[in-house]
């Protein structure tokens, strides 16, 4: 494996009196897209904002770059499940609300020219004065994701992106993360409890069990992508044996 | 009768109510001594008199600036302190304290007690106002500070370490549809009660002149007051806020 970017050593949460993880030990690679695979409530979430220091892990430790994610959270940045865009500006001025909140010391036409160019690689580059409600819904997550962009993170951390969009408009997004990926050479966190998803994006799977959460099993992926679940035998192999251990987690979906 | 529009037909109305209650006034009036009723026509009169003439020009703007200088007062002090409490969750229970208090006395109460404090001056009146109206936006600011979306606000924390910035560029347009609503509403109140602190702790204003009218039994000059009074009320909420408050409804609220 590549040099590790971000690592869970015996990572130990609780919340109240409910364990979140036990004994969590994971770890990514500089430059690698890994998909945080697990039953819904299983803290997949939370394992994200443990690495991006939104929360602090009560015991094992934590390492980002090597260093405490105190000290490294401005390496990272977040797209959330919903956009979580300012309704008052625009899709220009959101991505720049991105590099304002985080540092205020840069030149402001600098800054425009990198919301410019943020927007331009997630294909906005026409809307970029419009507001969210003028969005659709793809467009919205768009402009999340070259908020994220335009600050230059090291990593970018994203949580379920995808899943309140339409199949049609995922397929395609899921297709233009990966390019903007290839194109940056980010490392790229995705936590996703869809199964294919899983499969078509990542270089590695982590499949997390349910509470308290650890790391039942590492899937390697090193078919070239575009990916396409039908076509290749290996994959629809490997998403059996996913299926199967989903099943165990989670009953309900795996038969859905 | 040809076909009007919903609106038009609900405006007709009110209009027929407000010419039919002129008409009462006027009838009523000729049957009544003047320092009980005076007529439309002599109130008329004295207002377009008092305007031109600059007597009560100088009151209007003494009234105008006590209620202006109370609303900022109350307006900073208020949003000061729901923002503390908003950061500061330990001072949430004392806020919620003394906002109780402040909404439990009367503007009488505080007018004479400005009186004993202050003298009869500008200070007492702008007191009286600051203090009834600083709860309203004690407890409309915190009910907005509440409604701030809670994933914007991690988003901004996932970006930045400094509240500063968080605050500046997420909480507070998020509050400004609120501030603009609550300045509404503390707008109306602080006219009325602008009134009664001027007629019990003021030498300047409309209360003052009220006041002065009522010691001399001039009837038709509380009746120009109240007339002046209605008119900056309306023009201001009409041409000022409600255009203000949709157009940063539309921008700054999640619709």
């Amino acid at each position: 494996m590549r040099d590790p970017i971000i690592r869970f050593d015996h990572v130990r949460l609780r919340f109240g009196e409910e364990t979140i993880f036990q004994d969590l030990s994971l770890s990514i690679g500089q430059g690698e897209f890994v998909c945080i695979l697990g039953p819904s409530g299983c803290g997949k979430s939370t394992a994200l904002r443990l690495m991006g220091d939104l929360l602090r892990p009560d015991g094992g430790s934590i390492a980002v770059e090597g260093r405490d994610p105190r000290e490294t959270w401005d390496r990272l940045a977040f797209v959330f499940q919903s956009p979580r865009l300012a309704p008052w500006r625009t899709a220009l001025d959101n991505v720049l609300l991105g590099m304002e909140l985080r540092d205020a010391r840069i030149d402001r036409e600098q800054m425009r020219k990198r919301a410019v160019e943020a927007l331009d690689l997630v294909g906005l580059a026409k809307d970029i004065g419009k507001y969210p409600r003028m969005l659709s819904g793809g467009e919205k997550q768009r402009v999340a994701l070259a908020r994220a962009l335009a600050v230059e993170p090291h990593i970018i951390l994203m949580d379920e992106p995808l899943s309140a969009l339409d199949p049609n408009t995922r397929q395609r997004l899921r297709t233009e993360i990966v390019s903007i990926w290839r194109k940056t050479g980010k490392t790229i966190v995705f936590v996703t409890h869809d199964v294919e998803e899983a499969l078509v994006l990542a270089d590695r799977i982590l499949l997390l069990s349910n509470k308290p959460t650890r790391v039942i099993e590492t899937i390697m992926l090193d078919m070239p992508r575009p990916r396409s679940l039908d076509a290749d035998a290996c994959l629809t192999h490997r998403r059996q044996e996913l299926m199967a251990l989903f099943a165990n987690l989670e009953p309900e979906r795996a038969h859905a | 009768m040809p076909s009007l529009s919903l609106t038009a037909k609900r405006k007709l109305y009110a209009n027929l109510f407000v010419l039919a209650m002129l008409g009462a006034w006027a009838l009523a009036s000729l049957r009544l001594p003047g320092y009980v009723l005076p007529t439309p026509w002599t109130v008329l009169r004295q207002t377009i008199d008092f305007v031109t003439t600059g007597k009560l020009a100088v009151q209007i703007f003494a009234s105008i600036f006590h209620v202006a200088a109370a609303l900022m007062i109350g307006f900073l002090a208020g949003t000061a302190i729901a923002v503390t409490g908003y950061y500061l969750k330990v001072t949430q229970v004392l806020i919620g304290r003394i906002a109780a208090f402040l909404n439990s006395f009367s503007s009488i109460g505080w007018a004479l007690l400005a009186i004993l404090w202050f003298g009869l001056n500008d200070l007492s009146v702008i007191f009286v106002i600051a203090i009834i109206i600083l709860p309203i936006f004690i407890i409309n600011m915190q009910a907005a500070l509440d409604q701030v979306d809670r994933e914007l606000i991690e988003m901004a924390q996932s970006y930045s370490r400094r509240w500063w910035r968080g605050f500046r560029l997420i909480v507070l347009p998020s509050l400004y549809p609120f501030m603009l609503a609550s300045l509404r509403l503390a707008f109306g109140i602080a006219w009325k009660v602008a009134l009664t602190a001027e007629l019990f702790g003021g030498n300047s204003g409309f209360g003052f002149v009220i006041n002065l009218a009522h010691q001399s039994i001039n009837t038709p000059q509380i009746f120009v007051v109240i007339a002046i009074m209605i008119v900056i009320s309306y023009v201001t909420d009409h041409l000022i806020f409600a255009p203000l408050q949709r157009h940063l409804t539309r921008h700054y609220a999640d619709v």
